[in-house]
């Protein structure tokens, strides 16, 4: 993976600047010059992933303002749920930041630290604190990518 | 039928908002009472907004609460922002997605009503339905124009059983833990 950072932007830089001068996420965009446009398609849609090997699936939801959610499905646990799982489906939030080429750029979260998800204990792709390979797509796309020595297809799919 | 302004409410103050007061901030786990398999989590949030996880991904909405009932839960109708569920070409059917059988008329849908902050559903003819009512027999549909939810007044790490659950399914009953955290 290229860890090539020049030129760089950072939309976390941007969120800050936006909770301090109250302005909107557009006014934002406009400020970091190729980050609007490399996310884009990205804000209001669904990025799913399914693990080839497993058959997990994830859902990540990228905000303008820095935020993402992710949502996942790591399919039957083999046991019934107990206050501490194992829980089939599991949600994170946090925020994200942006850096690289405006072509292929890379996508690096920060959750919100609180549970350890069984996600991440499985090592599926967005589930940790972890910059991720990502790059510019259309609405309906489908990609393919290897993370931890594991395949994964992405859609870019309408809608939330 | 309920009918939804739109728009987030927030909180009302009072007794509602003590009894969920433990819901913020965790999350409601739903499991199949007879199953007991993982099948929703829950978020809350006190500006009257949540987001609803399930095997088809997360699904952004809003709630409504009712007036606090005689058992002394409260009533909160969920609303999903989206009529619509985002899953890829070819992904495989949800379990439990195969509706029951409807006796001699082939296969059921479930029909789902709502008034006064209170939901029921009931297997029925798809032929008898018309074409909005067949809209509502999906759960996104079902979601999109509010179910109802009685919740009780719980501490983070309960775990109960909910005889109120307004679909069939799992006789119509859930198995409910307030996990700590949101997962």
């Amino acid at each position: 993976m290229s860890r090539q950072r020049s030129p760089a932007w950072r939309i976390a830089a941007c969120s800050a600047a936006v909770v301090a001068a109250g302005l909107s996420a557009g006014a934002c965009a406009a400020a970091v010059p190729g980050a609007a446009g490399v996310l884009a398609n990205y804000y209001g849609n669904s990025l799913v992933c399914r693990n080839e090997k497993t058959q997990a699936t994830c859902h990540v939801w990228l905000d303008a303002d820095g935020r993402y959610y992710a949502f996942y499905d790591l399919g039957p646990r083999g046991k019934p749920a107990g206050i501490h799982g194992p829980f089939a489906i599991e949600g994170r939030e946090g925020r994200y930041t942006l850096s690289g080429r405006s072509d292929a750029f890379e996508l690096c979260l920060h959750p919100r630290p609180a549970v350890k998800l069984g996600a991440e204990r499985a090592r599926e792709i967005f589930s940790q604190a972890a910059c991720y390979p990502l790059s510019r797509h259309r609405v309906g796309d489908q990609w393919e990518v290897e993370w931890q020595g594991v395949r994964y297809t992405l859609w870019l799919l309408a809608g939330r | 039928m309920l009918v939804c302004g739109g728009s987030a409410l927030p909180l009302p103050p009072g007794r509602a908002a003590r009894i969920l007061a433990h819901y913020f901030g965790n999350t409601l786990v739903c499991a199949g009472a007879l199953t007991g398999d993982d099948l929703c989590h829950l978020w809350l949030d006190r500006d009257g907004t949540f987001i609803d996880i399930d095997p088809t991904g997360g699904h952004a909405g809003h709630y409504r609460v009712g007036p606090v009932r005689a058992d002394g839960k409260v009533p909160v109708c969920l609303y999903w922002d989206t009529a619509n569920i985002v899953m890829p070409p070819g992904a495989p059917p949800l379990p439990g997605a195969t509706p029951a059988a409807f006796p001699g008329k082939g296969v059921a849908a479930v029909l789902c009503r709502t008034s006064h902050f209170l939901t029921s559903c009931s297997r029925v003819d798809p032929a008898s339905l018309s074409a909005t009512e067949r809209r509502m027999t999906s759960m996104a549909g079902r979601f999109h124009d509010g179910m109802c939810y009685p919740l009780a007044d719980k501490r983070v790490g309960d775990v109960w059983f909910e005889n109120d659950d307004p679909l069939p399914a799992q006789a119509g009953k859930d198995k409910l833990l307030l996990v700590a955290g949101r997962i």
